[in-house]
């Protein structure tokens, strides 16, 4: 964990280093304030945060079952989301979670034998209807009733899926299934002991690909990045920073650096970050430019490559605001717009309004109060973060390869189980 | 050409260094004349010093820029390639001088330069070897540093009172500051400001002995000024087409006019010029323009132009009253756009400020969530100049609102003098631009315009126009 750790806010190795010793009630809470307070901010930092409370819910929590356990679960990724709603990483990272639980259930099930299998597949219909209205997280224990749903969790939609005779009923209400319960008493412990062992596992396995991510997204630079390339960046992040000074190893280009936000024009931004060394000293030069609108430059940029905060299921990007600027004026020009994403930047949700997702920021570093007839009079609108409509990016890279928008369905039925796209409003908090 | 006959006998070397070190009252009005060959390269050298690159920019942001140093060439090389010693001398002393007092040197500089360039010969190589040590004595720390792919363009400089010529009169020269020092950033201002100060230039000259007012006037007085405005700032394009203006209103005038006469012709054929190309076109392109605005309106504007916040105080106030809203989205960097926003709305307008381009087409031009009518119906930008090829130039970041706002199917209104109007065509942004001055180090860069395509309708002082129909506006104004 060292490595990728160096690069963290120091709030966030803080809360790490003290999640072992801190009951689990105590560390939650820490983390749900320091989301709030963006004491730990950015999408990587967040979902770091996020997988290690959650092992810790694994590891610490009281649990008699796996619903139990998925309740846990629910809940506390439930309070992480609401702490930091525009942070789409977060319910990410709870979501692959308990798909991660899901799928280590259906694994140790399909281990105990047919006979049981069998049995439950005759119950479920009616068991399910009674108890549709169920409060979903009773700490019950409950299996999954439908086993040729779990064996198919990763696709439950497809149209195979939809004519076999098992799934008739459950078809049209995945989401209310998992509250159904069902006595069911023989393996109980040496399950949940064996299923927890392979959680934590997984867990640490996702913990790893948080730590490589950047390194695997870089792969794919030198196939990006062409030689005397003009590339355009928007607001460096790490995976970004990454990726060019991959390029930089094989490829001379130039780098524009773009930078609209207000707090340039300030003194002391007069020395080159760490960043900008490596790159120049690699031969690749760099130029921040401080204009807001960058389609002056368009006609010089060769690719353009956003750094995004989340990537919605449509395709859509959040990201710092200027982004749809840029990205428009790309389109306009004819040039690719590229978004590298982590996998855990990619979310299960396509949000109808997009505006939900933008962060305001406060408006006191434009306008403050010596204005006094400003304040009054003048609504002053400072969007953090913007919504980057899914047409105007061309290629999204991720940690398992290059996708367009059309193939991120799949990879979404790949990492997440359909049940949980919306834990957060399944459970009242 | 008039010089060299007045410089050849006077302006011998010799003659040349006394008249620095102990200058003589008795000829004053021939001496101008040499003053002004032997100081001219001092100056030029000044405005290219510390940004070679510019040196290709400056003939095609000016042509008045030009047209100088064939004139200056044609007066210096003949008067003092006789003399070898008294280079040697001059040399030494300036030398001195400009160890001595660097800040107060006004005339150590051309003695020792204006040997050195005759003697090179290749007035450009020469120079820069003169101009040198002076930049490095210079108060002027940071090199701006140009990364290449944008060395062609220009970039405004500020050059010290003390590093100017002599012949640029009191008024250019602090008319020169404000330009470089970006107090005065608008075109029409630069412009109107330009003419002003052109205008006592005109009334404090005297046509020397032997020479005539329309040949004298122009290399001697007149291009000295245009030279220092340029170093200073690199003119815009309105700029560049009053001088050519005016150039061609001092050649009409009767060579045998007295220097009253002419001068008098000049001063008013300006003085008309600002009331009806500046001060009358102002009015009609707003009256024109809030003709565009309509009750209920959304209006979006970026940044500050004088047109844009004529027109919406006009449409609100002196015209029909009608009530619309405005948003006014802002370079977050030179927040021009607040000063705006604080007039409109103590104007009474309702306003919005965005502070920058986030959430442009996000918030303010897509329709709002519940309704489905667009947030914004118009967009009213200030344009700088429009091309000929019906792009506009305007400040930078115009270009990203009239593109979101195409993509949005909002009409975009460009308010334009006709005067404004070139007959170049630039079909992106870097074909013709200016760095900002205060943002170009290795850390920071910044282009101060971008052109724009995306323009609906341009509104100008006669009449609506599409943006493709400008070279009309042009010709209409061609014989005047």
């Amino acid at each position: 964990m060292a490595p990728f750790q160096a690069g963290n806010t120091p709030q966030l190795d803080i809360f790490i280093r003290g999640l072992k010793s801190h009951p689990l009630e105590a560390s939650t809470e820490t983390l749900v304030s320091l989301l709030k307070r963006r004491q730990i901010s950015g999408s990587r930092p967040c979902a770091i945060a996020a997988v290690h409370i959650l092992r810790q819910v694994v590891a610490k929590a009281p649990y008699r079952d796996v619903d139990g356990l998925i309740a846990k679960i629910q809940q506390t990724g439930q309070r992480l989301v609401h702490a930091q709603p525009h942070e789409l990483a977060v319910g990410n990272i709870v979501r692959r979670v308990l798909g991660l639980i899901r799928e280590e259930m259906q694994e140790d099930r399909t281990e105990f034998g047919g006979d049981s299998v069998s049995d439950l597949q005759t119950l479920c219909p009616e068991k399910e209807k009674e108890t549709k209205e169920h409060v979903v997280g009773l700490p019950v224990l409950s299996r999954a009733p439908t086993l040729g749903g779990w064996s198919h969790q990763s696709a439950p939609f497809s149209i195979m899926n939809l004519l076999s005779p098992d799934q008739g009923s459950g078809a049209g209400s995945p989401m209310g299934r998992s509250g159904t319960s069902t006595p069911m008493l023989h393996g109980q412990n040496l399950s949940i002991n064996n299923l927890k062992s392979e959680v934590l596992d997984g867990i640490d396995e996702i913990t790893d690909e948080l730590e490589q991510v950047d390194d695997q997204i870089a792969g794919y630079a030198d196939i990006q990045i062409h030689p005397t390339d003009y590339i355009l960046v928007h607001e460096l992040d790490s995976t970004t920073e990454r990726f060019l000074l991959r390029a930089s190893r094989e490829r001379r280009f130039t780098v524009f650096i773009a930078q609209g936000k207000s707090t340039t024009s300030k003194a002391g931004d007069a020395t080159p970050s760490l960043f900008q060394k490596k790159l120049n000293s690699a031969g690749v030069k760099t130029i921040n430019i401080s204009n807001t609108g960058l389609a002056a430059y368009m006609t010089k940029v060769d690719k353009v490559i956003l750094s995004v905060r989340g990537v919605t299921a449509d395709g859509g990007a959040v990201a710092e605001s200027g982004a749809t600027a840029i990205a428009q004026a790309a389109r306009a020009f004819g040039k690719p717009v590229v978004v590298l994403m982590g996998m855990y930047k990619l979310s299960p949700e396509s949000t109808p309004d997009p505006r939900s997702l933008v962060e305001w920021g406060e408006p006191e570093s434009f306008v403050n109060f010596s204005k006094g007839n400003m304040v009054n009079t003048v609504e002053v609108e400072v969007p953090l973060t913007e919504f980057v409509a899914p047409g105007l990016v061309d290629t999204y890279i991720s940690n398992i390869g290059v996708h367009t928008q059309d193939h991120l369905p799949s990879l979404i039925v790949d990492h997440y189980n359909e049940q949980d796209s919306d834990f957060v409003l399944t459970i009242p908090a | 050409m008039a010089t060299e006959t007045n410089t050849g006998p006077t302006a011998t070397p010799d003659g040349d260094a006394a008249n620095r070190d102990a200058p003589t009252p008795t000829q004053t009005p021939v001496e101008k004349p040499v003053d002004d060959s032997s100081a001219k390269p001092e100056q030029e050298p000044e405005a290219k010093q510390d940004n070679k690159p510019k040196q290709k920019q400056q003939p095609s942001t000016a042509e008045a820029v030009g047209e100088i140093p064939g004139s200056i060439s044609a007066g210096a090389p003949g008067s003092a390639k006789q003399l070898s010693n008294a280079e040697k001398k001059a040399q030494q002393k300036a030398e001195k001088a400009a160890r001595r007092a660097k800040a107060k040197a006004e005339a150590p500089p051309p003695p020792k330069e204006s040997p050195d360039q005759q003697k090179k010969g290749g007035r450009r190589a020469s120079m820069h070897q003169g101009s040198r040590p002076e930049v490095k004595s210079g108060p002027r720390e940071k090199k701006p540093v140009i990364p290449e792919c944008f060395s062609h363009l220009s970039m405004a400089k500020r050059i010290p009172p003390s590093q100017t010529d002599k012949d640029v009169h009191p008024a250019v020269l602090a008319l020169g500051q404000q330009m470089s020092s970006f107090s005065l950033t608008d075109s029409i201002g630069r412009l109107q400001g330009t003419l002003l100060a052109l205008q006592k230039v005109i009334s404090s000259y005297t046509t020397p002995q032997g020479s005539s007012f329309s040949r004298h006037f122009t290399p001697h007085a007149l291009n000295p000024q245009i030279d220092y405005l340029s170093a200073c700032r690199p003119m815009c394009f309105c700029m560049g087409s009053a001088v050519r203006w005016l150039k061609l209103k001092i050649s009409k005038i009767d060579t045998d006019a007295d220097d009253l006469e002419a001068k008098a012709v000049l001063q008013e054929e300006i003085e008309e010029f600002i009331m009806a190309r500046i001060a009358l076109a102002d009015a009609s392109v707003v009256v024109n323009a809030a003709e565009h605005i309509k009750d209920g309106d959304e209006i979006i504007t970026f940044g500050s132009h004088r047109l844009v916040e004529s027109t919406l105080i006009w449409a609100l106030k002196d015209g029909e009253g009608k009530s619309f809203s405005v948003t006014v989205v802002d370079d977050p960097i030179d927040k021009s756009g607040l000063v705006l926003a604080e007039k409109l709305s103590e104007a009474g307008i309702k306003t919005k400020y965005a502070p920058s381009l986030g959430g442009l087409s996000t918030h303010i031009l897509s329709p709002a969530a519940a309704t489905s009518t667009p947030r914004s119906t118009k967009v009213l930008l200030g344009a700088e100049s429009m091309f000929s090829n019906g792009t506009m130039y305007g400040r930078a970041g115009s270009s990203d609102v009239a593109l979101a706002a195409k993509m949005s199917g909002i009409p975009v209104i460009a308010l334009c003098h006709s005067f404004s109007f070139t007959e170049r065509a630039a079909t992106d942004s870097l074909t013709y631009n200016e760095i900002d001055p205060e943002r170009c180090t290795d850390q920071e860069f910044r282009l101060l315009f971008d052109v724009t395509g995306d323009i609906t309708t341009v509104v100008t002082d006669v009449g609506n126009a599409p943006p493709r129909s400008a070279m009309c506006v042009l010709k209409r104004w061609e014989d005047i």
